[in-house]
């Protein structure tokens, strides 16, 4: 894209306020320096220079290093002093190339199998991806985590081997990107196949019935596609956390939440002070077990008062082409809250040392929401209250029944979540989860950051890692400004004499006149 | 008619039927079918479930001409399909119950359903509620527990003492001496005589067949009063259904008059003996059997606070022992 002088330098003054907001150019730097162990000629392209180049280059959704060493040369000299540039022939493809292998060897080292491999590279990319945020993301502790597919520009496939007599001897992989993955397809093709890479995402959401946050990355993970997907979205949010402080809502959707205990996600977003939301899969709705007289219904502890007609509520499903239908929305809602009154309600919670949580439930009709027999204090509700429709006869010991509140690990209801599941409550809290959505849908729009496959040309998780995150940067620079064109701005103050209502100069003159006695005149 | 139906219509007929029944309503009842037309009121799968509890519950109606009938029809078929959606069990005695039909008018839009007469209608012919539950405010449920005030109390007895009605005067003076002065009331009211009127060691006491209750000594008088009208046989004269409930129904919707509880009555009778006694002889004249039962009486009790206190650590170790 052609953009004037004065354009150019505003997007390089903006690609190295992005690039300095979080130190990746001096981190980078002590990488390379921290593994330079040859001797040689000192390096004539500095790390800002090429780093510079390609945010600007991102910024307009390109991402080709060959269009480096052109950009840098046509730059004014004070802006090529400035960046390190004191090459007189000017910057080549070859150094360029030579300087982004430098990066990827300081930041990642392929012969290691463990997950340590990737401490510097998550390092790196949370430094460059998660700048350009505008301010106003701190006013929210609320993230919506997900993982978005990024094909890799290398390809894998297997070539048939032959011996010397062309006898076929088997299959040889042949795979030009080395630390990408397959994903296969869905099983109801619901997802489609690929070889790349998986980009996990922690992007600001608004807290409930809050104001409006904009949009911003906190939190980045680039992985092989498939790798340890709720291990990395719960690494996004531990860093939210620490960056933070603090951590309010999670949202998440039933992909991470498919354990049925919740130690891999809901049970440690627990431990940092979060409150996961979640959708659940379709096994994991309906009645999943008893603990202490109550039933636990879709995560959530009910009493067993609780009809058996309301106990599996099937959630409708979409077409494959239709969205749903409001009706069939509102009626599985409505059974929902014709249910919601048997939920036992959630009076206290507290934190153990061990940093997990134990909640205490009231049971719904000491609460006052149900009608029953057990319940002395229920007979006196106001009318209209629900009476149970299954109560049991007598309440057995050391159950919700026998006593007005009963107290549950975070271990024992690890899918209880605030809302009750497909509740309206719940279907707007969750709505905000589509954050994320947005956010890559922004990323991968061929219209801004453009990030999709062939856009991309270089192979290895290191150089393909870091372009992403510059342009998810660059997606938050613009997602900020659009932010900031949309908050009202003060009026602007008028020039001249403030101009008088024509009723206020009739006014005044009939006043004038009955003064005066005089004939009006206006 | 068929069979089945003539059947019906016989056990309902030693019930509270209304009028004769006809012949043209039974028949409309017996096909009502609300599945059909492009805006039936009930799709056929729920309408197989609820079709006999609607058809039951209106059966008692039957004397009723077919065109009023629709109406009651519609308004059952309407609270058996949101107890069907509820899970309630389909069951007469379970649907037109109380709670249940307060439960359904309270959720329905506002000014969207009309019908509320008519289901307090069905529930009367059906036997499952009393005549005072028909008849109350819906806003907020009397407390059964609560005492009557000086003041309710004093425009109660004026009320009765008003009264034309010989019969009506008497009665009501009398369940109201026999409740708020000696916690007597529902069916412990028979067999209570004059004679039950006796004393112990100076005090008035009057005894019911389970139990001899210390009348409360600002009452005396006025049960004195009130056995004169009755000298030889039973205070208040037995009927077949709840005498009460009977007696409930002349002060309900009167100006400025609280309705007639027999509970409210008790009440009375046992915050004053909780605010004066000490606890065994309260649970010993009112008749309650477990400490557990005066639980509902102590946020009414004002005075007394050692014994209250008293009554409230008892009954948290008792709660605790049960636990």
């Amino acid at each position: 894209m052609l953009h004037s002088q004065k354009e150019l330098k505003q997007l390089i003054a903006d690609a190295e306020r992005l690039l300095d907001e979080n130190n990746t150019i001096t981190f980078i730097e002590e990488c390379i320096s921290a593994a330079a162990v040859r001797s040689g000629r000192p390096r004539e392209l500095s790390v800002r220079a090429l780093m510079v180049a390609l945010q600007v280059q991102v910024f307009d959704g390109r991402f080709l290093l060959t269009t480096v060493p052109r950009f840098l040369n046509n730059l004014d000299p004070a802006t090529r002093r400035r960046l390190g540039i004191t090459r007189k022939n000017g910057v080549t493809l070859r150094q360029v190339q030579h300087l982004f292998e430098r990066i990827e060897k300081t930041n990642y080292d392929r012969s290691r199998t463990d997950d340590a491999r990737y401490d510097n590279l998550d390092v790196l990319l949370n430094k460059a991806g998660t700048a350009g945020a505008h301010a106003d993301a701190n006013l929210t502790t609320s993230i919506a985590i997900d993982s978005s597919d990024i094909p890799s520009w290398g390809k894998d496939c297997y070539r048939m081997l032959f011996d010397a007599d062309k006898k076929y001897i088997g299959n040889e992989r042949r795979a030009s990107d080395l630390d990408a993955h397959w994903r296969t397809k869905g099983k109801k093709g619901e997802k489609k196949a690929f070889f790349g890479y998986d980009l996990t995402a922690a992007v600001t959401v608004q807290e409930e019935g809050g104001p409006e946050v904009p949009r911003a990355i906190k939190s980045i993970r680039f992985r092989p596609a498939t790798y340890k997907t709720t291990a990395m979205a719960l690494a996004c949010a531990t860093d939210v956390a620490a960056t933070q402080g603090t951590l309010g809502d999670v949202l998440v959707d039933r992909e991470y939440t498919q354990s049925n205990h919740g130690r891999d996600f809901t049970l440690e977003v627990r431990k940092l002070g979060g409150e996961p939301v979640f959708g659940l899969k379709l096994n994991q709705v309906g009645v999943s077990g008893h603990v202490r007289g109550a039933v636990i219904i879709d995560g959530q502890p009910f009493s067993p008062s609780l009809p058996q007609s309301l106990r599996v509520i099937h959630r409708p499903l979409p077409a494959q082409t239709y969205a749903l239908n409001p009706d069939a929305v509102k009626k599985y809602e409505d059974q929902i809250a014709a249910r919601s009154i048997y939920a036992l309600v959630l009076h206290s919670s507290r934190r153990l040392s061990d940093g997990s949580l134990v909640y205490k439930y009231q049971c719904p009709a000491a609460a006052g929401k149900l009608i029953c027999p057990l319940v002395a204090s229920s007979q006196f509700l106001a009318l209209g209250t629900m009476p149970a429709a299954n109560p049991p006869k007598v309440a057995p010991l050391k159950s919700v029944c026998d006593s007005q509140f009963r107290t549950f690990t975070a271990a024992e209801l690890p899918l209880s979540q605030r809302h009750l599941h497909g509740s309206t409550a719940w279907r707007k809290s969750y709505a905000r989860r589509n954050e994320v959505e947005r956010l890559f849908s922004n990323t991968k729009d061929q219209a801004s950051e453009n990030l999709r496959r062939g856009s991309i040309r270089v192979r290895g998780i290191v150089k393909m890692g870091l372009l992403v995150a510059l342009s998810l940067a660059s997606t938050n620079r613009r997602l900020a400004k659009s932010y900031e064109r949309r908050q009202p701005k003060p009026p602007k103050r008028g020039r001249g004499r403030p101009r008088k209502h024509p009723v206020i100069v009739m006014a005044e003159a009939i006043v004038a006149t009955d003064l005066t006695r005089t004939p009006l005149r206006i | 008619m068929p069979a089945a139906s003539a059947s019906a219509l016989r056990a309902w007929h030693g019930r509270r039927v209304v009028t004769k029944p006809r012949a043209e309503s039974v028949a409309l009842i017996e096909n009502y079918l609300p599945v059909k037309g492009v805006h039936a009121l009930v799709k056929p799968p729920q309408w197989k479930r609820v079709q006999k509890l609607v058809r039951d519950a209106v059966m008692p109606l039957a004397g009723y001409h077919t065109a009023t009938l629709r109406t009651y029809l519609k308004a059952m078929l309407l609270l058996a399909m949101w107890a069907d959606n509820n899970g309630y069990p389909l069951e007469l005695n379970v649907v037109l119950s109380e709670n249940l039909v307060c439960a359904f008018i309270k959720q329905q839009p506002f000014g969207s359903f009309d019908y509320e007469a008519h289901l307090w209608r069905l529930a009367l012919a059906n036997h499952t509620v009393s005549v005072v539950a028909t008849t109350r405010s819906q806003v907020t449920r009397p407390k059964y527990l609560a005492p009557y005030s000086d003041d309710e109390l004093t425009k109660l007895i004026s009320f009765a003492n008003d009264l034309s009605n010989q019969h009506r005067r008497e009665t009501l003076l009398t369940i109201i001496a026999l409740g708020a002065g000696a916690g007597i009331s529902r069916n412990r009211l028979r067999g209570v005589t004059a004679k039950s009127i006796h004393k112990h060691g100076g005090e008035t006491f009057i005894s019911s067949f389970d139990l001899c209750a210390k009348v409360s000594p600002d009452f005396v008088p006025f049960l004195r009063e009130v056995a004169a009208f009755q000298p030889v046989g039973p205070l208040v004269q037995a009927r077949g259904t709840n005498l009460t409930a009977y007696a409930a129904e002349w002060t309900t919707q009167r100006r400025g008059v609280p309705a007639l509880s027999g509970d409210r009555l008790r009440a009375t009778y046992v915050v004053a003996l909780l605010e004066s006694e000490a606890t065994a002889d309260v649970l010993r004249w009112s008749g309650l059997q477990k400490l557990d039962a005066l639980q509902g009486y102590l946020p009414y009790v004002t005075g007394n606070t050692t014994t209250c206190n008293h009554l409230r650590k008892e009954h948290r170790c008792y709660t605790a022992r049960r636990n």
